[in-house]
């Protein structure tokens, strides 16, 4: 009997140790993570993806490729693979196209499953997705978009034209659903402070997407477009009120952090000079003042292009002038006079041409809390050359484009008017600066001192676009091999030129 | 689970019956224990002669033998022992004590559960290493002392210097994706090895040590290393990579032991990269410059390592109550200046029988204290190494050791490093070292409690609890004007707290019973829970006041931080294990588990089975053999392990961006048909002696393992990084031999071993039939392109595929060719350059082959020990001599220059234009920098010398030494130490050298005391 009990107890003490997995669902939960992924918590970060804040992204996108845009330059060589020298290497160069497609789509997929594709969420979603996607295109060339869809493992790429086209429709769709929503609900803001643009007001994401669709729509000559986008109930962004200023939130400025803290960004040399002939009002409120020798509180700016410096030498070139609390620019009010004074020029849409480039340079004296004084009746000052540059050499520049409208001509030189003041205006925004400058020519950016793309980019004319991620090459093969021969129209190289590039 | 209370319920069914039957001999019995030097024998056979009586001793040595009568001969044997002969004349009690057999060695094994068994009844491969082998070289891990004694293990040192986290891996990689490191077991019970041994690449994090690493090497009596999954059945699916399992040290009966020891070794950097200071600095952080007579040597920023080991223990006991108390310190200061590993180890230990010695109590204590400072492994982050080896040689290095000089303006000291950060973070590498502050304390509570009952003398129950908790404060202080991309203005702080828990118990019953002369069954039948739980938390940012180093100082407002991490994985488990044994030369083993996972929640598997099966039969006891082939035994077996995949994988949720402070979805492509993973293998083997002086064992073994998890790549198109795919066959065949013999000659004894590895590892399927979850279609995956080993586009790549090895590399890049077949040259410029192709394979990272051999001779008290050890086959790739080649620093960069140039096609090109095209800043092109990773070294060398014993009286044992490890590198044609890993926590970043801290020779001395 006291052995019967004996066994019995025992078999209890193993009965009791392997008890029961009810917990283990418990236990496989990440716990400091919701269970629900909601519209309202990936759309922040997809915004993120429109202008990276992220110190690091920022520096890869804005920082780096925006050298080929004139607004900046970097201090550090990095040991000599670099974009303005055309020889970047193969990992950073496709940092741009994974991060925002990593950001936007996981986030996308989830809005939605969660919306059933319907919805204000999904037109936040789809709005975002538009405006990062087309940097993204402009940089790149056709990329996978309308056939982009959760659990496609191998996604064909967009015909180029196709691709803004539906780049557009998106926009305005998506405009138009935020437009009713803030009509019929004018105080709700769904998103709240998770929307570091706009707080959550729909009514001026209306705004932006509208008027990025008028900046996609003049960069391929969509003519029916932006006549449509001009009629759009939701408006553009047309005073500064509305621009489109996006806050570090939790991070920093990253402009300030690269420069001011990290000692690695500068301005660039062409805007400096361009508006230091131009006795640009701003520059006090875009630049810090230099400190190099010859150039001793002077506004100068560093060139970009050569292969090798000391990066300690380059540290007295201006910077951009933000703190750790400034916002980025994504789109201004200014802009959208410059997409309308040349949609004016090219007799897309009524209205004076000059009325409306004049406009933007008031709206952006105006963002920037200078006063334009004679600025826009200059009649005789041009952009300067680098002068005086005994570190990184000089730069002789030919154009002789004035500020006062009348001061030129010929529609050629008025459209170079409106490009040159928009260049300035949407500062700091080398993404754009870069890729209207491949469309139209302008403004004047020095060629590369040291072209180390073994005869591939034209030193003259520059980089044309970037060529694709190697992991599309590798992991999207037939697709990426299909865009190259048949959508790309030239081989996958920086030399390409997009089809609504300037081709000479 | 009911099943476990079914199989102890069956277990108490049988006990009854014989116990029954025992109570009705006629004749008197004797009770007693079979014990050796080192505690009680298991399985140790006692007989009457000439009689029918007879039994075995059971886990703790004990017997009880029936119908014995005044006048019998009793007889206890022990393969491996002298058999004793006992005449009984009515003793009640009889305590033997078996004595080695000499020249018989590794016939006693401690096996899976950490009991002793006889080495012919198992059917898979065990080796035993001694303590003295592990202690006779001392490392602040012992892991390292490992290296080169036993067959079929890989043994990679972590390269960041005195304690740093290692990697082993036995019989080759198994998992694409999952960790297959071998699970350390310490006395029977699994430990959790948390390993800050990183995962690589240019910006990896700071790298520290690894549990294991706790260990004193002092209070272990015994190590045995499975190389193969045959453990599983008794620890889980992590035993599939293989198990190193330590048996510590125990009180010893009736005697007292005073041991008190001294290792002092003093580190001298070797294999530094060879580089040059005849041509000086020619803009910014290069040496292009002219001829010069520079002075600069790297090698003076490295110190004389030192490492103490100092402990003390005292072993003492009565028969029933046994106790070992040690105390044990570890002090290291590393090479690298500023980088410290300090340990402090307590253990105490009880073992204690009572109640009329049916019940045995164990109980062990161990706290730890470890603290590893400034560790530096690789990489650009928090490395002083990129600066210091790429230093302008026209420039003065004095003026980079006054390191901080005064900030008027803000009154503290500023960093003083006028070049910038180039391509590798560059700092000045004292301030690295003395003011980027990167600290890890540990404490470290370790309580086990064991209570075994006797129930019969063939039936003991034993049940196990351990405690294993660890506590972590990690920090990094990073003082104002440390490099901005790690810190702000006024400097930065990261401050975090893990924890980790660990609670383990079970329940074993445990049969040893003879039927008849002629069979013999020995089974364990058990059950176990293992809860493990992480928790993390901490913050980090810039700081408000300078070098302020307080949380309450952290700038909240941006850059802020904060932390949290946590999981808490389970599993359950019902094992059993049975040796069935027919005449002392056949031996049948069948074992089984199932274990609930709590990773496999969310599936539709709740828990997975695992069998195995193995023969052994000696082959000696079977058939007259020649009088000179002393042993023979043949074994096979076959195991099936399965294993759960990661927590999370079928639940997965929003992740967090710390820097944002915001959410997103996980970038991998869900799966929620996940499988759990199946290593199916069989080994068979031969373990033979002749002469009773020579050894030989031989395995031959493969493994397949299926069902593995696999991260797809994906193109970013798709939204996603990868797809968790799930399939795949990987194949590692191989063989282990071990060749011992030993001699002696008067008194002088020669011992010496030799062990051989070899292993295969084939991809045998990738992904076939893997599930398109979209189309629905079958898809086929023929290749993966795995880690770049550096930077992508340049550095090599490993690319899985089907035929290949899980470590092929390939290159992508080479030298661009005319149609003729001369090198492109631009014609303007004069350039070569670097044309992209088709990945081609050059090699495979894991060598094929390894060899160890020690040898210890003695002769009246010196004691002369020599490892050496050997890998041949495999490559390396050394990024940091393309970088060091590119900035105009190496050797081969002024050799090159000395002699004008590189002759290409008809002409020269200098040979700043050739290594700035075949090599980048961040690496040279894989096609130029891949090295042979084959190197035979002598791996340790000592000689210690016992003083003759009766100058103390014989009351005292004093040795004195002088030892030596890692003492000639005999060859090696890579650039650095082949064998170092720079990140132990990758399957993939391994034979990678970016910045690798150099490999150190080590010399210095031992005393041990005993009284």
């Amino acid at each position: 009997m006291k052995k019967i009990i004996k066994y019995s107890l025992l078999s209890l003490m193993a009965g009791g140790i392997v008890a029961c997995t009810g917990n283990f669902e418990e236990y496989n939960s990440d716990r400091y993570a919701p269970a629900n992924i909601t519209p309202d918590i990936v759309l922040p970060t997809m915004i993120n993806a429109i202008l990276y804040t992220q110190q690091n992204d920022a520096q890869m996108v804005e920082g780096m490729i925006g050298q080929l845009g004139g607004h900046f330059s970097q201090t550090n060589r990095w040991g000599g693979q670099n974009f303005d020298t055309y020889n970047q290497s193969e990992g950073w160069n496709q940092e741009f196209y994974k991060l925002t497609f990593r950001d936007i789509y996981g986030n996308y997929f989830k809005v939605q499953q969660y919306t059933d594709n319907a919805g204000h969420w999904m037109a936040m979603a789809n709005l975002v997705r538009a405006a990062a996607m087309a940097r993204v295109s402009d940089t790149y060339g056709p990329i996978p978009y309308s056939q982009v869809k959760n659990g496609m493992m191998y996604v064909p790429y967009d015909d180029h034209r196709e691709f803004y086209k539906t780049i557009i429709a998106d926009l305005e769709a998506a405009a138009t659903t935020l437009y009713s929503y803030s009509q019929e609900l004018p105080d709700s803001r769904p998103l709240g402070s998770g929307d570091l643009i706009y707080g959550g007001d729909y009514a001026l994401w209306a705004r932006f997407a509208n008027s990025m669709a008028l900046r996609v729509a003049v960069r391929t000559a969509d003519e029916a477009a932006v006549q449509a986008i001009v009629a759009h109930p939701a408006g553009l962004i047309e005073s500064n009120a509305h621009n489109a200023m996006k806050d570090p939130g939790a991070e920093s400025n990253p402009y300030y952090l690269h420069s001011a803290s990290w000692g690695e960004l500068r301005v660039n040399a062409a805007i400096v000079d361009y508006m230091n002939g131009y006795n640009d009002p701003r520059r006090s409120a875009y630049f810090t003042l230099a400190s190099i020798s010859g150039h001793n509180r002077q506004y100068y700016g560093m060139p970009s292009g050569h292969a090798s410096y000391t990066m300690s030498t380059a540290q007295g070139y201006s910077m951009p002038n933000f703190t750790a609390t400034s916002k980025q620019p994504v789109f201004t009010a200014a802009e959208t006079q410059f997409l309308l004074a040349e949609a004016a020029l090219r007799g897309w849409i009524a209205g004076d041409a000059k009325t409306f480039y004049e406009r933007g340079i008031e709206l952006s004296m105006e963002q920037w809390g200078v006063s334009a004084g004679s600025y826009i009746t200059d009649a005789t000052s041009t952009p300067s050359s680098h002068t005086g540059d005994t570190f990184l050499g000089n730069y002789s520049r030919q154009t002789t484009v004035k500020i006062a409208w009348n001061a030129e001509s010929t529609t050629e030189k008025h459209l170079e008017q409106i490009i040159t003041q928009k260049w300035i205006a949407i500062y700091p925004n080398p993404i754009e600066g870069w890729a209207e400058y491949r469309r139209t020519g302008y403004p004047e950016l020095a060629p590369a001192v040291d072209n180390l793309s073994d005869g591939v980019v034209s030193s003259a004319r520059g980089a044309r676009r970037l060529f694709y991620p190697l992991d599309e090459r590798d992991y999207n093969t037939t697709n990426y091999q299909q865009a190259v021969s048949n959508l790309l129209g030239g081989p996958d190289t920086q030399a390409t030129d997009l089809f609504w590039a300037k081709k000479n | 689970m009911c099943c476990a209370t079914a199989l102890l319920a069956v277990i108490g069914a049988v006990a009854t019956a014989p116990a029954a039957y025992a109570q009705g001999g006629g004749n008197s019995s004797v009770k007693g224990t079979v014990t050796d030097a080192m505690g009680p024998v298991v399985g140790a056979t006692v007989i009457v002669k000439n009689g029918t009586s007879g039994t075995t001793t059971t886990s703790d040595g004990s017997f009880v033998l029936n119908n014995v009568k005044p006048g019998d001969v009793i007889a206890v044997s022990f393969v491996g022992y002298k058999t004793e002969e006992i005449p009984y004349a009515g003793q009640t009690r009889l305590d033997v004590t078996l004595t080695e057999e000499s020249q018989t060695m590794n016939a006693v094994v401690v096996t899976a559960l950490g009991i002793k068994r006889q080495e012919k009844a198992l059917a898979y491969n065990v080796q035993q290493v001694k303590a003295e082998d592990i202690t006779a070289v001392k490392d602040a891990n012992f892991v390292n002392s490992l290296v080169g004694k036993v067959a079929g293990v890989t043994i990679n040192s972590g390269a960041g210097g005195s304690g740093a986290s290692t990697r082993v891996v036995m019989r080759g990689m198994k998992s694409l994706e999952k960790n297959n490191a071998a699970l350390y077991v310490i006395d029977g019970i699994p430990m959790y090895n948390r390993s800050f041994g990183g995962e690589g690449g240019a910006m990896a994090d700071q790298v520290g040590s690894e549990s294991a690493a706790d260990i004193n090497p002092e209070d272990i009596e015994s190590i045995s290393m499975l190389t193969g999954p045959s453990a599983a059945a008794l620890y889980g699916s992590d035993a599939a990579n293989g198990v190193i399992l330590i048996t510590t040290k125990r009180g010893a009966e009736e005697k007292t032991v005073v041991t008190v020891s001294n290792s002092t070794m003093f580190s001298t950097v070797t294999r530094l990269p060879e580089m040059q200071n005849r041509y000086g600095t020619s803009d910014g952080v290069y040496s292009w410059g002219d001829a010069q007579r520079g002075t600069f040597d790297p090698a003076s920023f490295f110190n004389t390592g030192t490492n103490i080991i100092n402990s003390v223990s005292l072993s003492t006991g009565t028969k029933k109550n046994q106790t070992y108390i040690s105390v044990s310190t570890t002090n290291a200061a590393d090479i690298i200046p500023e980088s410290k590993y300090d340990r402090y180890n307590f253990s105490a230990r009880n073992t204690t029988t009572f109640a009329k010695d049916k019940l045995t109590f164990d109980f062990g204590a161990n706290f730890i204290i470890q603290n590893d400072r400034n560790m530096v492994s690789q990489g650009t982050y928090y490395n002083p190494l990129p600066s210091l080896y790429l230093f302008p040689r026209g420039d003065d290095f004095d003026e980079i050791r006054l390191f901080e000089r005064w900030d008027n303006n803000n009154g503290y000291m500023a960093q003083y490093w006028p070049y910038g950060p180039g391509a590798h973070n560059l700092q000045n590498p004292y301030w690295i070292q003395k003011r980027m502050k990167r600290e890890t304390d540990k404490r470290r509570y370790l309580l086990n409690a064991s209570l075994k009952w006797q129930v019969t003398d063939w039936l003991d129950v034993t049940g196990r609890v351990r405690v294993d908790n660890s506590e972590y404060r990690i920090t990094k202080k990073l003082y104002a004007t440390t490099l901005e991309t790690f810190a702000g203005k006024s400097g930065g702080l990261t401050d975090q707290t893990q924890t980790d828990r660990t609670f383990y118990g079970d329940v074993m019953a445990n049969i040893n019973k003879t039927f008849g002369d002629d069979w013999s069954l020995s089974a364990q039948v058990g059950a176990s829970i293992n809860n493990q739980r992480y928790e993390m938390m901490g913050n980090a940012g810039d700081l408000n006041i300078p070098n302020l180093f307080s949380t309450l100082n952290l700038n909240t407002t941006s850059n802020f931080k904060t932390m949290q991490k946590g999981w808490h994985d389970q599993t359950q488990s019902i094992f059993a294990n049975v040796e069935l044994g027919w005449k002392s030369m056949l031996y049948l083993t069948v074992t089984g588990r199932n274990e609930w996972a709590s990773q496999l929640a969310y599936t539709s598997n709740s828990s997975f089975f695992y069998p195995s099966v193995g023969l052994s039969g000696v082959i000696s006891n079977m058939v007259e053999m020649p009088k000179w082939f002393s042993f023979l035994k043949v074994r096979a077996s076959y195991t099936q392990v399965a294993s759960a995949f990661n927590r999370y994988l079928s639940n997965p949720r929003a992740v967090y961006n710390e820097q944002s402070h915001g959410w997103e979805a996980p970038s991998t492509y869900p799966n929620d048909n996940l499988k759990p993973e199946d290593t199916k293998s069989w080994e068979v083997g031969v373990n033979a002696r002749f002469l009773n002086k020579i050894n030989l064992d031989v395995t031959y073994y493969r493994s397949n393992t299926y069902n593995q998890l696999i991260y797809m790549p994906l193109a970013a198109s798709t939204g996603y990084e990868n797809y968790l795919a799930q399939t795949g066959n990987i194949q590692n065949e191989g063989v282990e031999v071990s060749l011992g013999y030993n001699n002696k000659w008067g008194d002088f004894l020669w011992s010496t071993n030799a062990t051989y590895s070899y292993n295969d590892n084939k991809i045998i399927e990738l992904a076939h039939g893997m599930l398109n979850p979209l189309t629905g279609r079958y898809e086929d995956m023929l290749e993966i392109r795995k880690n770049w080993l550096g930077e992508s586009g340049v550095a090599p790549q490993v690319i899985l595929r089907e035929g290949g090895s899980m470590s092929d590399i390939y290159i992508n890049h080479e030298i661009a060719r005319d149609g003729n077949g001369d090198i492109l040259i631009n014609p303007t410029t004069g350039d070569i350059s670097i044309k992209e192709i088709a990945p081609k394979k050059v090699g495979q990272l894991a060598a094929k082959h390894n060899l160890g051999w020690s040898n210890n001779f003695a002769w009246k008290g010196i004691d002369l020990g020599v490892v050496f050890t050997a890998r041949i086959g495999g490559v390396t790739y050394s990024a940091t001599q393309g970088i060091l080649d590119y900035y105009g620093v190496s050797e081969a960069s002024a050799a090159l220059r000395d002699r004008g140039g590189i002759p290409v096609n008809y002409g020269t090109l200098s040979a700043q234009k050739y290594y700035q095209k075949i090599a980048t800043a961040r690496g040279g092109h894989g096609a130029y920098y891949i090295y042979d990773a084959t190197n035979v070294r002598l791996q340790e060398l000592s000689l210690n010398y016992t003083l003759p014993q009766k100058w103390f009286r014989n009351k005292a044992k004093l040795t004195v030494g002088f030892v030596a490890k890692n003492l000639w590198m005999i060859y090696c044609k890579a650039p650095f130490d082949p064998e170092l890993s720079s990140a132990t926590g990758s399957n993939y970043y391994q034979g990678v050298d970016y910045f690798m801290l150099p490999s150190t020779r080590n010399i210095g001395f031992n005393v041990k005391l005993q009284f």
